[in-house]
């Protein structure tokens, strides 16, 4: 309750509170604000009005233009916001959630056990993040095209679940199966700074007498580590999630634009900006196909680290007023 | 003759180290009896709290070994049972507190979840019924509007309401042994008074055992009916108090006393300190390991570490020299 009362006072997090509350109504309110044409095919897939290559200005009929291909802007940005903040999210929760079991275990067991996961993760970390995630996309929608691979399509149904409600029993819906294996190529690179955060934290309050307490009165390890020591090590890794929405939006949207993230015509900014690619030199005429969707990436992204950072002075007193880390 | 309860023999406790192997003890030995009061004194660094991590088996593994000894607790020795049996001793028959109450309590959980969980740990008792027995234990502890407090996080206690929920916390299961690690070290010296009393009444009530580790001789003459008296690792000098306090045999002890200040003395007199540290062992001590520090100090205190040996009835020491005359014996 405090930590939300400091959030609302202090100016930077104001704004960013104020930019996603934004972002929610519109992800909330997106069939009012654009309403899902008749005879779609799926309300994420942008709705075209003709074929024609050039992109046309804003007008009446579409207040943002269109792009290339027709494809209506306003519609995509405001959908799209339900996917950045389901992609964003969900990517979050699950790295956040793997990162923090990685670290914990690693930091409270010690021993061989720390020594197999951190080297575990260091062979992860030792990939460079995008150009990793760009190769497991690729292979991962290779490979679920084949129908291959269980372990694969078992955690592509689980980011399904999670991120559209889709029924596990079913088969994913192809509209979705890019977003999805997008996303699951940045879980795959992007639990690694949380783990090794979350073993430090657990490292430093292992020690504490409090911890000794909780095995004199006979408790076992896991009640140990879930109980006494988690709550007291997982403050810090909020802000670290907090900030890593935006910038796994950002992620994603580097893999759309790269034709590897959500398919052509998926209400989706990194893919919307994508349709400008091959109409960079006339920018200045064209300039709605980038600046609509980019500003929308930029805001969200921004807003996600305002509150991040004002989310780590409120938690660690000692970084007040230093401002960067 | 009372029940003896705990009976530890020849306990040893190594840490091996980057530096090398920590002899931390070496080869203790004692008893406690049901319902007694055993004071270990000592000073930073001497094995007392080692000693009674080790009994818990507490101590970190690795780097820490218990290499010998044994630890029976009635007949059952603490040192062979299985980790899971272990946990249904701590807390439920030995129970301990610590030096700092500012820090043994966890901050994120209410002082109702801390008080309740050994209870819902060992006595298989309904949330409810352990929420009506901390309520008791906290009147018992001298809390006053126990019932609201439950809901009360540690920081809004001070340092010895802390340490009362801590000794509540212990006594929850009814523990046939309480160790209570310095507990009144961090404490007001009024406050420590009260603890004190509390203590005595509440053993009084409960009848448990206490084991004592202090390095305040003041506190514990009070307290404790035997005294045993640590140095490297060793016991090395065990009396009742009030032998030990009136006729102490190893010069150790008399350096400790000697540094107390005293309210009854005839005039004013220096305090006395005992120069140097104790020792880091890195061998198993071949020489009395307070050689180095004793001005009693004679050729066999550093050939042969000495053995405890009876000097008068329920006295032991260990050391060559019989100080009275500073001549061996």
């Amino acid at each position: 309750m405090t930590i939300l009362k400091k959030l609302l006072k202090n100016p930077t997090s104001l704004i960013g509170i104020v930019i996603l509350t934004l972002y929610a109504i519109m992800a909330i309110g997106a069939p009012y604000f654009a309403p899902i044409p008749e005879n779609a095919r799926d309300p994420y897939m942008i709705p075209r009005d003709g074929f024609s290559t050039t992109p046309n200005p804003p007008s009446e009929e579409h207040r943002f233009g269109t792009t290339e291909g027709q494809y209506d802007i306003y519609y995509g940005v405001v959908w799209g916001a339900r996917t950045a903040f389901r992609i964003g999210v969900v990517i979050t929760l699950i790295t956040t959630i793997v990162g923090v079991l990685i670290g914990s275990l690693s930091g409270f067991y010690g021993g061989w056990v720390d020594e197999l996961l951190m080297r575990f993760t260091e062979i992860f970390q030792a990939f460079p993040f995008l150009l990793a995630a760009i190769t497991l996309t690729s292979v991962l929608q290779t490979v679920y095209g084949r129908g291959e691979a269980n372990g694969l399509v078992f955690m592509a149904k689980i980011v399904a679940f999670l991120t559209f409600g889709q029924n596990p029993a079913e088969k994913i819906d192809p509209v979705q199966l890019q977003v999805l294996t997008g996303m699951l190529a940045i879980i795959f690179f992007g639990w690694m700074g949380i783990a090794r955060v979350m073993r430090g934290n657990i490292l430093a309050v292992k020690e504490s007498e409090y911890a000794t307490a909780a095995q004199i009165i006979g408790a076992g390890n896991m009640r140990i580590l879930f109980r006494h020591l988690l709550p007291n090590a997982v403050f810090p890794i909020l802000v670290i999630a907090s900030m890593n929405i935006g910038s796994y939006v950002l992620t994603f949207a580097a893999l759309s634009f790269l034709g590897l993230g959500a398919q052509r015509g998926y209400a989706d900014w990194g893919q919307m900006i994508s349709f400008a690619r091959n109409w960079v030199p006339s920018l200045g005429e064209y300039w709605y196909i980038v600046v609509f969707p980019g500003v929308a990436i930029v805001l969200f992204v921004l807003a996600w680290n305002l509150v991040g950072d004002a989310l780590r002075d409120i938690l660690d007193p000692r970084l007040r007023g230093s401002g960067s880390v | 003759m009372q029940k003896k309860i705990l009976d530890v023999k020849g306990l040893e406790t190594r840490f091996r180290t980057d530096e090398g192997v920590v002899h931390a003890i070496n080869g203790v030995s004692f008893e406690v009896n049901e319902g007694e009061t055993v004071g270990i004194v000592g000073e930073s660094g001497c094995g007392k709290s080692v000693t009674m991590l080790s009994v818990l088996r507490l101590i970190p593994m690795p780097p820490g070994v218990i290499s010998a000894g044994s630890a029976e607790f009635y007949e059952q020795d603490l040192l062979k049972l299985s980790e899971k049996e272990m946990q249904s001793v701590r807390g439920a028959q030995i129970a301990m507190i610590f030096q700092d109450p500012m820090t043994s309590l966890n901050p994120v959980l209410t002082i109702g979840k801390q008080l309740t969980e050994p209870m819902l740990l060992h006595l298989s008792i309904s949330e409810e019924e352990a929420d009506r027995r901390a309520v008791e234990l906290l009147e018992m502890v001298g809390i006053s509007e126990a019932e609201g407090r439950l809901k009360d996080y540690p920081h809004q206690f001070s340092g010895g309401m802390r340490q009362r929920v801590m000794i509540a916390m212990a006594l929850s299961c009814n523990p046939k042994v309480l160790i209570a690690d310095e507990p009144t070290t961090a404490l007001d010296v009024t406050i420590q008074a009260q603890f004190v009393d509390l203590v005595k009444r509440l053993q009084a009530d409960l009848g448990m055992a206490i084991i004592w580790i202090t390095h305040d001789l003041g506190v514990i003459a009070g307290l404790a009916q035997r005294m045993m008296v640590m140095y490297g690792g060793l016991f090395i000098e065990e009396a009742d108090v009030k032998e030990l306090y009136a006729n102490p045999q190893h010069p150790y002890t008399v350096g400790l006393l000697g540094s107390l200040p005293r309210l009854d003395g005839k005039h004013a007199e220096r305090l006395v300190s005992i120069d140097g540290l104790p020792p880091v062992l890195y061998a198993p001590p071949t020489s009395c390991p307070f050689a180095p520090r004793c001005e009693f100090v004679v050729e066999k205190c550093l050939e042969e570490n000495p053995a405890l040996e009876e000097v008068a009835p329920n006295h032991k020491v260990a050391c060559w020299v019989d100080i009275a005359t500073g001549r061996m014996k």
